[in-house]
């Protein structure tokens, strides 16, 4: 097949001299890639065919755990004058808040439950609580990450246009200050999350039209408006006197969610191990090569079942990124079979416990502010 | 003007509630929020939706069965000859099926539940599952009645029926409510089925007949009447005389149901007869049925209805390469099945899965154009 982003012979670099000595991918031969996709598929097909009643049980039970504990979280904030109380209340409604986005939103807008038909399970209707649309969310996550996972320049994930994680990436005087970025965007990851589409960078690199993202700018400010209604006036407003501590404790519980979520997402791609890839590396990839990409792309973290369905089931980020549209209840249950295929194909499968990995990806976004020793 | 303002407020009204639960419980309707939690109570309880309990079941002939359903209140009963859209659960999946009922309103009134009757259809996924699995106490979703198969409010002098098979069963829902008020119509009864036993309700429709003259009864089995006649007509498929003999009280109106290919044969007959076509009423019984070619060899038809465009090919590619290719711009991703961008309705036909091989049911339903190619001829909405 021939593109009209065939490598340029005399810009094109020898990619693998080029990449950080950490970075030993293995490269597969083309039958292996082959072998792989099929052993990929096969394991999909058999977690597909086995998919009913139980699953969507266990995605109606999450939901009315998620919403009897907005409802308690909401009347205890409420209802509180002393600290024990608000403190429930906000802890209540900020684990609600962390099951709607992470273990319910997520990954029904995945279209992980479209399966089963039910309009209050599909991924075209399904809308979250927070900030960001369901639809900018569905361009930017379902489709660029999921497709360019960590393709530095195509995946906008990557570091978010905000921080240099990578020698790929050139050193510029705005990185030098990332880590502050990294806390700030951990603070309020809804509303980045949010503004991600916007496209910042094309900002910053005064390319940005407003055309293009006129349709973005509309719908997005509709749903943040009623995010903020909801959580900074209505709620507030119902306790009448007590407005502030109402407010006060909606803040706080978005700022639970926000700290975690964001935790969560970094430990997906952002940890010591986790390999980039660049777009010449990816041109014309085939399937084989891709399931490849999300292996080495993706990192895992281990914990308690608990930690599992608070993360949304992105502790399996590596199963996640091989089968965005499987139920991510089961990837617990896949974590093995997939250990197994990486060690046939001698793939590593990056993985370690949750606080070990965030140190990690810290000492990354610490690392990569300052300019490499090699020149890139 | 009074009204226009009146519907601009009403809309605007409604505009301002959806906004407000959209912004409080990110969903249009505030009860679709708490429709788990009220299920999970009792899984008869719902905030919008009809339900109906199964109290049981019974069979009708060797491939028919009825059960007997007991509605919510919210449901509002139903005039004789309509139907119902039922929602199933089949392991975890939603699947809506539309019957008619085949009891008397006059039931529902009484005892407040109703029937349904359904023939297990060869090769159907839904059919064969509830002869299986449908059982007393189970919990099926329901839609309000529909439908025009009914009698006019002033009742006609005389009526002819004409039902094949399973098609019997909103005729017998009018014939239930007729024989409930003694029959005030002269009604002839020319019905079909393969053998002498598939006459589903064939004893008490013999019954009927013989308590009220002014019911007529033809049946006919075509394919095997065993060793007696079960009529003095020609025991086969349908034809003129067959005709005859419910035209032979000048109906005021003739009710047709049964599948496709005879309502089709019929309404030719009766037009040679000389039965004005517009005096006929048909229940819209099982589509015309799909051909589905998975060798590839013969054309298929992909009509994008929503463009009025539509493309030909014995070598269909997905169907999202088939759109681009006639110039259709529909919104797509990732191209590999992956980020569900490319959802869209499908209205009919059915389509192949190219990644699981899997291939579709014929109903409408939501697709994925980016790794699905047809396997026969299919209706898009782009």
């Amino acid at each position: 097949m021939t593109t009209a982003t065939q490598p340029d012979i005399a810009k094109a670099k020898p990619i693998d001299l080029e990449l950080p000595t950490k970075n030993s991918k293995r490269r597969l031969s083309e039958e292996e890639f082959n072998a792989l996709a099929r052993d990929f598929d096969a394991l999909r097909d058999e977690i597909r065919a086995d998919l009913g009643q139980k699953d969507v049980d266990y995605m109606k039970n999450v939901i009315r755990i998620q919403r009897y504990l907005e409802i308690a979280g909401r009347t205890l904030i409420h209802f509180s004058f002393t600290p024990v109380p608000f403190t429930l209340g906000v802890a209540a409604l900020s684990v609600s808040k962390i099951l709607n986005n992470m273990e319910i939103g997520h990954n029904v807008m995945h279209g992980q439950f479209d399966w089963t038909n039910d309009p209050q399970l599909s991924s075209k209707t399904f809308e979250w609580d927070t900030a960001c649309s369901s639809d900018s969310w569905k361009r930017t996550h379902n489709y660029e990450h999921h497709t360019f996972t960590n393709i530095i320049g195509k995946d906008r994930d990557y570091g978010y246009d905000l921080m240099r994680l990578s020698d790929e990436v050139p050193w510029k005087p705005f990185y030098s200050f990332q880590t502050v970025y990294f806390a700030l965007l951990s603070i309020f990851f809804q509303w980045g999350v949010a503004l991600h589409e916007l496209g910042y960078e094309a900002i910053r690199d005064k390319t940005w039209k407003y055309d293009e993202k006129k349709d973005y700018i509309k719908t997005e400010v509709k749903k943040s408006a009623k995010q903020i209604f909801k959580d900074y006036i209505f709620f507030p407003a119902l306790a009448g006197p007590f407005f502030w501590k109402v407010m006060l404790g909606n803040a706080l519980a978005n700022l639970g969610r926000n700290l975690w979520a964001s935790a969560v997402i970094y430990c997906g791609h952002f940890t010591a191990d986790a390999e980039t890839f660049t777009e010449e590396e990816c041109e014309n990839e085939t399937r084989g090569q891709w399931y490849y990409r999300q292996l080495l792309g993706s990192s895992n973290f281990s914990g308690s079942r608990l930690v599992y369905i608070m993360s949304g089931h992105l502790s399996h980020q590596i199963e996640h990124h091989l089968f965005p549209d499987i139920p991510a209840h089961r990837y617990e249950e896949m974590q093995p079979k997939v250990q197994a295929i990486c060690e046939k194909y001698g793939l590593p499968y990056h993985n370690g416990p949750f606080w070990k990995q965030y140190k990690t990806v810290v000492n990354r976004v610490v690392k990569y502010s300052f300019p490499s020793k090699k020149p890139a | 003007m009074q009204t226009t303002a009146t519907t601009k407020n009403n809309s605007l009204i409604s505009k301002a509630k959806t906004w407000f639960n959209s912004s409080l419980f990110n969903l249009d309707r505030a009860g679709d929020y708490f429709e788990y939690l009220v299920d999970g109570i009792d899984p008869m309880w719902s905030t919008n939706q009809c339900k109906a309990r199964v109290l049981g079941v019974k069979a009708e002939t060797k491939d028919t069965k009825t059960w007997i359903l007991q509605p919510t209140e919210r449901w509002e009963g139903f005039t004789p000859g309509q139907h119902v859209h039922f929602t199933f659960t089949v392991d975890g999946v939603l699947h809506t099926r539309t019957f008619t009922l085949s009891s008397s309103p006059v039931q529902w009134q009484q005892d407040g539940t109703f029937t349904l009757t359904v023939k297990k259809v060869k090769d159907g996924r839904i059919t064969p599952w509830m002869h299986e699995s449908l059982l007393d106490g189970d919990i099926v979703v329901i839609s309000q009645a529909q439908g025009e198969f009914c009698l006019p409010e002033r009742l006609p002098q005389s009526v002819g029926y004409i039902a094949a098979g399973s098609g019997i069963t909103p005729i017998m829902s009018q014939l239930r409510w007729l024989a409930g008020r003694g029959m005030p119509v002269t009604a002839d009864l020319l019905y079909f089925a393969n053998t002498a036993e598939d006459f589903i309700f064939g004893a008490e429709i013999t019954e009927l007949e013989q308590n009220h003259n002014s019911l007529s009864v033809h049946k006919v089995a075509s394919y095997d009447s065993g060793d007696e006649p079960v009529s003095a007509l020609p025991q086969g498929p349908i034809v003129a005389e067959h005709i005859q003999a419910v035209l032979a009280n000048n109906p005021e109106m003739v009710y047709l149901c049964g599948p496709y290919p005879f309502r089709e044969i019929a309404k030719s007959l009766l037009a040679e007869a000389g039965y004005d076509l517009a005096k006929v009423k048909e229940e819209a019984f099982g589509l015309p049925p799909v051909k589905v070619d998975l060798d590839g060899d013969n054309p298929v038809t992909v009509s994008f209805s929503g463009s009025g465009v539509e493309a030909s090919t014995s070598k269909p590619g997905t169907l999202l390469d088939m759109a681009e290719a006639e110039g259709l711009k529909p919104t797509a991703g990732c191209r590999m099945g992956i980020c569900y961008t490319c959802k869209c309705k499908k209205k009919s036909g059915q389509v192949k899965n190219v990644l699981t091989g899997e291939i579709s049911s014929n109903d409408e339903e939501e697709i994925q154009i980016c790794i699905t190619t047809p396997v026969s001829d299919v209706d898009l909405d782009i």
